[in-house]
């Protein structure tokens, strides 16, 4: 009965070790706290900015006006090891013993701190974080308590005192997500909706100037224009070139090939990379008098060579063409992926009734990919329309390389203009919107069907 | 056809089903995906040439000829000069928090959405999912406003609240489709048993979906890690930028000296290239998760 249930999990599931893992969970808690207490509260009075990640980051800084904090660094180390003790003791129930034990230790490291940091070195009172962090260190230690085989059974036999009925099990465990998520992304999406109805420029409070913005940007702005019209070819771009490069590319790569792997990897590997990056090393590339491109120009007698990034009509593509060298690997993984799930069957069938190369590939292996590159032109779609980084590290916009994106940081953070900024994003929302909702549909249905 | 056929690359889809092609086609291939590749890191060749070169070695005898000196020192410069490895430290005081914080949230939200029955779940669900597609501008102003207000504007913790509340979507849409493929019998069974939901949650379901844990640990990893946009909208002090932002700083103190921003550059993704190295599988897998359903 239970053999074709247990199949696909290799892991045993192991209810017996819950006794250890009380102490394991208490100690994993404790370090949360510390987690909490070190980034999020104040250290020393009630300065929130005053933490103690902060204070040891300026120290080992050597930042102008940092705190005097001997030994400070201690707690975000025991932070780590406490965290981690913790879930290693949690996963592998066969160490929590050990974990446990090792976050007892660690919890002494903490409380070293406490015992080495004079409590009249600093004048300002110990903040909410300070107190917070003795506690949980002095949890911590409590461990090898708690770790104690005694200890361990009267705790692991006796049942919560409290029950809940079923129908509260959902808010207990959606209510902590879910606060978060309203509070930094669906609030905010609906406040900047309200933002660019005024004039907000974040010194005096936000007026309502009704669609003042708006009426602004459709007919006096040229900056504008030329984002969306950027954004668009950029658009235009990513839905073409990294898609079928990424689809010839999935195609070679799902053949039997020696050593193909390594020709994937180098290809996903701009993947890895950060945007800033990948910026930085494609400005150096396109530098107009010693990069890699115009210096093999020169060699082979190209005259007068191409300015790139400096150059107002080519700037913007070659930015975009950093953008695809990224994309196609992140495309050709998906259709790996895509190809890897194609039934087989089916193309047998097609190759036994004679079907070329070529039919094969437009008139089952194209079809059978539709929902894989539906997928890809909507990540494609989002990604251009998020389009920022690379704007912002190669031209800063200039060179008439402006996007929606870096336009829209710009107006608000260096013009401090936050309610017409409020009113660009509301249009890359809306614009946005549009796949979205497309996506979300596909979704919808999908559900729908069960 | 035959001809198109050896001219385009894309029908060996079924090269493995039939009989050995030729070997000079074979050779060929080899070679033009050598040389395409090649092709492809050049830019990165590129970089890593360049930053053991001296700027006066570059401007003298021009890119493309063979280093006259190889030296180490815009490594050294990059690292500690720039502070390279300051940021990076703040990186990681970012990221790890962010990590923990999103996956246990978004596991707890996967977990009500997959398990339990109520009106609102699917409609929750559809939330979350709508959210990984925001473009961040939308979110910009008010949530600089909200820190700023709650005093947490340049602090660590600014950055590590956004992350984590932002990937929440993504995360809570790759788990719950995940822990729907736990069969809810061995649920039930636990439940009549007498096991509380916080146990079950705990010790059955996540140790269950820990593959999809690890996976979108990887991929999280690389995109809190490589997030310069919040960076630059929510901290000012440059002791606690991370790496991204600081390489922006770099380009500008740096103006000319393309070896060490590119070293710095180098330098800035080593934390990324590791977790690719080792963990590569677990990257693949979580970029497909997210596009599989």
């Amino acid at each position: 009965m239970s053999a074709p249930i247990a199949a696909p999990f290799s892991r045993p599931i192991r209810l017996e070790g819950w006794e250890f893992t009380v102490s394991v969970l208490v100690g994993l808690g404790c370090g949360v706290v510390l987690l909490i207490a070190v980034i999020f509260l104040p250290w020393w009075g009630d300065n929130l900015t005053l933490n103690a990640a902060r204070i040891v980051s300026d120290n080992l800084y050597g930042a102008a006006g940092a705190l005097a904090a001997p030994w400070l660094w201690l707690l975000p180390l025991v932070t780590l090891l406490a965290v981690v003790l913790g879930l290693w003791g949690a996963l592998k129930p066969d160490y929590d013993a050990v974990a446990a034990a090792g976050m007892a230790l660690v919890g002494l490291l903490g409380l070293a701190y406490f015992a080495l940091a004079a409590p009249g070195a600093n004048p300002a009172q110990p903040g909410l974080g300070h107190r917070l962090a003795l506690l949980a260190c002095l949890g911590l230690a409590g461990q090898l308590a708690l770790a104690h085989p005694r200890v361990i059974t009267v705790m692991g036999r006796r049942r919560l005192p409290w029950s809940l009925p079923k129908s509260a099990w959902p808010v207990v465990f959606l209510a902590p997500p879910l606060i978060l998520y309203f509070i930094w992304i669906i609030a905010p999406t609906v406040y900047t909706i309200y933002l660019s109805f005024t004039d907000w420029d974040s010194v005096s409070a936000p007026r309502f100037i009704g669609l003042r913005n708006y009426i602004h940007l459709f007919t006096r702005d040229r900056n504008f224009t030329e984002s969306l019209v950027n954004n668009l070819r950029w658009l235009v771009v990513f839905i073409t070139v990294p898609t079928t490069l990424g689809l010839a590319m999935a195609l070679i790569f799902n053949t039997e090939m020696r050593g193909g792997r390594w020709y994937k990897v180098s290809f996903y590997a701009p993947l890895v990379l950060s945007l800033p990056v990948i910026g930085l090393i494609w400005a150096w590339v396109y530098n107009p008098r010693l990069g890699l491109i115009n210096q093999f120009l020169m060699q082979v007698g190209v005259e007068p060579l191409p300015g790139w990034l400096g150059d107002r009509r080519l700037a913007i593509w070659c930015v975009i063409a950093a953008a695809v060298w990224r994309q196609v690997g992140y495309v050709m993984v998906l259709y790996l992926a895509g190809l890897k799930n194609l039934d087989p069957t089916l193309l047998d069938a097609a190759m036994v009734d004679g079907a070329s190369r070529w039919q094969l590939f437009r008139f089952v292996v194209l079809p059978l990919l539709a929902p894989v590159t539906t997928i890809i032109i909507v990540i494609s779609i989002i990604d251009s329309l998020r389009a920022f980084d690379l704007v912002a590290i190669m031209t800063r916009g200039g060179q008439s390389t402006q996007v929606l994106a870096n336009f829209m940081y710009m107006e608000a953070f260096n013009n401090y203009r936050m309610g017409y900024g409020a009113a660009i994003a509301v249009i890359l929302f809306l614009i946005s919107l549009v796949f979205i909702g497309f996506y979300l549909s596909r979704v919808v249905k999908e559900e729908l069907e069960y | 056809m035959a001809t198109l056929a050896t001219a385009k690359p894309i029908p060996a889809v079924s090269v493995a089903k039939r009989p050995r092609r030729r070997r000079p086609q074979r050779t060929f291939m080899y070679l033009f995906l050598t040389a395409l590749t090649l092709l492809w890191l050049l830019p990165i060749f590129a970089a890593l040439v360049t930053s053991f070169r001296t700027m006066d070695d570059i401007t003298t005898n021009g890119f493309w000829t063979w280093p006259k000196t190889w030296t180490t020192d815009n490594f050294a410069r990059a690292w500690t000069a720039a502070r390279v490895s300051k940021y990076l430290l703040n990186s990681f005081i970012i990221t790890l928090p962010s990590l923990l914080g999103m996956l246990l949230l978004s596991s707890m939200a996967a977990y009500a959405l997959a398990r339990f029955r109520f009106r609102a779940n699917v409609w929750l669900y559809f939330l979350f999912v709508a959210g990984t597609m925001l473009p961040f501008q939308i979110l910009m102003l008010p949530v600089f406003r909200l820190t700023n207000q709650l005093g947490l504007y340049d602090t660590y913790g600014a950055l590590i609240l956004i992350h984590t509340a932002f990937q929440i979507g993504f995360c809570t849409f790759v788990l719950r489709n995940f822990m729907k493929t736990v069969p809810s019998e061995i649920l039930d069974a636990a439940e009549v048993d007498g096991c509380s939901e916080l146990r079950i949650y705990w010790q059955m379901v996540l140790p269950l979906t820990l593959p999809a844990l690890a996976a979108l640990a990887t991929l999280e990893f690389t995109w809190v890690f490589n997030d310069y946009l919040w960076a630059i909208i929510l901290l000012r002090s440059d002791t606690l930028r991370p790496v991204t932002a600081g390489l922006a700083t770099l380009r500008g103190q740096y103006n000319t000296d393309w070896p060490v921003i590119t070293a710095g550059a180098l330098l800035a993704t080593i934390p990324t290239l590791i977790v690719f190295v080792f963990l590569q599988r677990y990257f693949i897998q979580g970029l497909t998760l997210g596009s599989s359903k």
